[in-house]
C-alpha cells in the first residue's frame, strides 16, 4: 500500500514536472502572442487564469483571486453587460458550442486601459449540464490604436484636400488622391485649386515628408498657409518663399516639396515656383510631353540655400498640365527616372479627357499595394466654344475672373481689340450693377451667355432680383455709357428679374 | 490688398505721385481709394494719379476718382490724372464726361507741369 502511494506520487511527480515543462512553454507563447486563457469549471464554480491573463488585466501572476465578478468589475459597463449576456445565453442553450467573438475595453488597476478580444467554448456534460467554458483573451490594443490613428489620419487628410475643384470656364480640371495601402501609413500629400481676385488660377501640389497624424495636419496647415498667401501675393517664387519662412520657423524639422504656379487663363501663360517637387508633366494635343524641369529649388524647410526661380511657359488650349506626387514615379526596384520616363511614354499616348487621363495613369502607374500616397491634378484648357453660359453668384469677387473668360472668349471669336475692350466694359458694367442692386443684402445667382452670329456678338446678362426701373443703369453713368459702347441694348423684365440683351459687331473688316 | 491692383506712392517736392497698376472694378474701388488716400499724406498740395497700367476700370473707378477730386477740392488740393492715348481707360473717361471735372494728360511729364504752385488756390 505505501509502495503504491509512494509509485503514484512519483507518477503524479513526474506528470506534473512534464506538465510544468508544457504549462513554461505555454506560457512564454501567450505572453509573447499577448493571448491570455482561462478556465471556468462551471459546478465547482472554480476560475483559473493563466499567468499573461494576468498580466493583460494588469495584475502580478496569480497574484489575486479570481472570480466572474472580479474579472468582469474591470470592463467597462456596457461591455460587461454584453459578455453576462452571451455567457447567459450560451448556459441556456446547454450544448457544446463557441460564443461570439467579444471586443472590450478593461481599465487596469493603474489606470490604464486595454482593448482584449475575447473568444470561449462551452461545453457540456451528458445531460447536457454545464461542465466548463474555456477561452483565450488577447490584448490587441496596441493595434487598434494604430489602426484607429491610420482612420484618423486619412479621414483627416481627406477633409484637409478640396473636397470639390471649382468649375472654371474654359477649363477642365481633374484630381485624385491614393492613400498608402501597404503599411497603412497615410501621408502628406495634397493639392489645392485657388481662384485668385485677379481672375487666374493658382494650382498647387506638395509633399510632407512622414506619415500619420503629423505629416496630415502639416499638410493641412501648409495648404491653409499657401491659400493666404496666394490671395494676397501674385508672384509664385514670392509665395513659396514665405511658405519656406514659415516651414522652417513655425514647423519645424519638416520636409516639404511643392510645386504652385500661377495659370492665366486669358494668355495661356503659367508662372511657376518648383520647391524640390518632381517635375510637372506638359502634354500638347498631338502627344508631344516635356517636363518643366527648370528653376528647381531646394525643398522647403531642409535649410539649404536655394529658392526656386520664378519660370514661365505658354500652356496652349488643349494642352494638359499634370501635377503629381513622387508616388506615382517611384516604385521599388526602379530609378525615379525611368519612372519619369514611364510616365511620359504613357501620357503621350493617352488620349482622353482629363478624368479618363488620371484613372489610365493611376492604373498603369501604381502597384495595388503602394508604399506611398499618390495626388495627381490635371489640367487643361479648353476652347470656350459654342455659346457659353456662365453661372456664378452676384459678388463683387466674380467680376475680375468674368473679364478674364469674356477676354478668351472675345480673343476666340476674333473680336477686333478695341471693340472687345468695349463690349468688355460694358459687360462689367450691367453685370457689377445687377450685384449692387439687383438682390439687396441677399444673396443671388447672375448669369451671362455669350453668342457670336454673323459677325456680332450678344452678350445677355440675367438676374433672378427685384424689378428695377430701367435696371437702375441710369442711376449714374450705366445705362448711357453702355449705350455708347454696345449697338444696341434691350432692357426687359418682371417680378422674377431683369434680362439686359446688348449686342455689338465684332470684326472692324465687316463694317460696323 | 488683392492682388488685382497695386498703388506705389512718390513724393516729389508739393507733388505726391501716384501709381496705380492693374484693374478697378466694384471689389476693389473701395479699397483702391484708401490706398491712393494713404499713399498722399497731409502736405502734399499736387496729386497726380497715373493710370497708365491700369487695364481696366468701370465706373465705379470713375466714381471713386470723382469723390477724390472732391475730397481734394475741399482741402485746395488738385487733382491731376495720367492716362495715355490708346488706353482702355481712356474711352470710359470720356464717355463719362470725367475730363470735364479732373484734368487729364496723356503724360505724366505734363501732367507734373501743370502742378505750378499757386494753381490749387487759383481754382478755388
Amino acid at each position: 500500500m505505501e509502495r503504491a502511494a509512494a509509485k503514484l506520487e512519483m507518477r503524479v511527480r513526474q506528470r506534473t514536472s512534464q506538465l510544468s515543462a508544457t504549462n513554461l512553454q505555454l506560457a512564454e507563447a501567450q505572453q509573447v502572442a499577448r493571448i491570455g486563457s482561462w478556465e471556468w469549471v462551471i459546478p465547482q464554480h472554480r476560475i483559473s487564469w493563466s499567468d499573461e491573463l494576468y498580466r493583460i488585466h494588469g495584475h502580478a501572476p496569480q497574484g489575486v483571486p479570481v472570480t466572474f465578478e472580479t474579472a468582469v468589475a474591470q470592463v467597462n459597463p456596457e461591455d460587461a453587460a454584453r459578455i453576462r449576456s452571451n455567457v447567459e445565453a450560451a448556459l441556456r442553450r446547454a450544448a457544446d458550442h463557441e460564443l461570439p467573438n467579444i471586443e472590450y475595453g478593461i481599465t487596469r488597476p493603474d489606470g490604464a486601459e486595454r482593448v482584449p478580444v475575447g473568444k470561449a467554448k462551452l461545453y457540456v456534460g451528458p445531460d447536457r449540464e454545464p461542465l466548463r467554458m474555456v477561452g483565450t483573451v488577447q490584448d490587441v490594443t496596441e493595434g487598434r490604436k494604430a489602426e484607429r490613428e491610420h482612420r484618423i489620419a486619412e479621414t483627416l487628410q481627406r477633409s484637409l484636400l478640396p473636397d470639390r475643384l471649382p468649375e472654371l470656364p474654359g477649363l477642365a480640371l481633374a484630381a485624385r488622391y491614393l492613400p498608402a495601402g501597404a503599411d497603412m501609413a497615410v501621408g502628406g500629400d495634397w493639392y489645392d485649386v485657388v481662384e485668385l481676385p485677379s481672375g487666374h488660377v493658382g494650382l498647387a501640389i506638395g509633399d510632407v515628408a512622414g506619415h500619420g497624424l503629423r505629416a496630415a495636419s502639416t499638410m493641412g496647415q501648409l495648404r491653409m498657409a499657401l491659400r493666404a498667401y496666394a490671395l494676397e501675393e501674385p508672384s509664385p517664387a514670392k509665395v513659396v518663399s514665405r511658405l519656406d519662412r514659415l516651414v522652417s520657423r513655425l514647423l519645424v524639422s519638416e520636409i516639404v516639396t511643392l510645386v504652385y504656379l500661377v495659370l492665366d487663363l486669358d494668355s495661356g501663360t503659367v508662372q511657376f515656383a518648383n520647391a524640390g517637387h518632381p517635375p510637372p508633366l506638359v502634354m500638347g494635343p498631338e502627344g508631344r510631353t516635356a517636363y518643366l524641369e527648370d528653376g528647381l529649388g531646394s525643398p522647403l524647410g531642409c535649410d539649404e540655400p536655394g529658392l526656386p526661380d520664378e519660370r514661365t511657359f505658354r500652356l496652349a488650349t488643349d494642352s494638359t498640365l499634370l501635377l503629381y506626387t513622387d508616388g506615382l514615379v517611384e516604385r521599388r526596384g526602379t530609378s525615379l527616372h525611368e519612372g519619369l520616363e514611364r510616365l511620359g511614354a504613357l501620357a503621350a499616348a493617352c488620349d482622353q479627357d482629363i478624368e479618363a487621363l488620371c484613372e489610365t495613369l493611376l492604373r498603369s502607374m501604381v502597384e495595388d499595394e503602394t508604399a506611398d500616397d499618390v495626388a495627381l491634378l490635371a489640367i487643361r484648357p479648353v476652347p470656350l466654344t459654342g455659346r457659353p453660359l456662365l453661372r456664378m453668384p452676384a459678388e463683387p469677387r466674380v467680376l475680375a475672373p468674368l473679364r478674364q473668360t469674356l477676354r478668351r472668349w472675345l480673343r476666340e471669336s476674333d473680336a477686333d481689340p478695341q471693340v472687345a475692350d468695349d463690349i468688355l466694359l460694358a459687360c462689367g458694367e450691367v453685370c457689377a450693377n445687377v450685384i449692387e442692386h439687383a438682390y439687396g443684402a441677399k444673396e443671388g445667382p447672375l448669369e451671362i451667355s455669350l453668342d457670336v452670329r454673323d459677325g456680332t456678338a450678344e452678350v445677355v446678362v440675367k438676374d433672378r432680383g427685384s424689378w428695377r426701373p430701367s435696371s437702375g443703369l441710369d442711376g449714374g453713368h450705366g445705362l448711357p455709357l453702355i449705350q455708347e459702347l454696345m449697338e444696341s441694348v434691350e432692357l426687359s423684365g418682371g417680378p422674377h428679374g431683369t434680362v439686359v440683351r446688348m449686342r455689338r459687331r465684332i470684326s472692324s473688316g465687316a463694317g460696323s | 490688398m488683392s492682388d488685382l491692383a497695386r498703388v506705389e506712392g512718390e513724393r516729389q517736392g508739393a507733388i505726391c505721385l501716384v501709381r496705380v497698376h492693374g484693374e478697378i472694378d466694384l471689389s476693389n474701388a473701395q479699397e483702391v481709394s484708401s490706398a491712393i488716400g494713404s499713399a498722399m499724406g497731409q502736405e502734399a498740395r499736387w496729386l497726380v494719379v497715373d493710370l497708365s497700367d491700369i487695364t481696366y476700370l468701370d465706373s465705379s473707378g470713375v466714381a471713386l476718382l470723382l469723390r477724390l477730386a472732391e475730397r481734394l477740392q475741399a482741402r485746395r488740393r488738385q487733382l491731376h490724372l495720367v492716362v495715355p492715348r490708346g488706353s482702355p481707360v481712356r474711352r470710359v473717361l470720356v464717355f463719362t464726361g470725367l475730363p470735364r471735372v479732373i484734368p487729364v494728360e496723356a503724360r505724366l511729364e505734363e501732367a507734373l507741369a501743370r502742378c505750378g504752385p499757386g494753381s490749387p488756390d487759383e481754382l478755388a
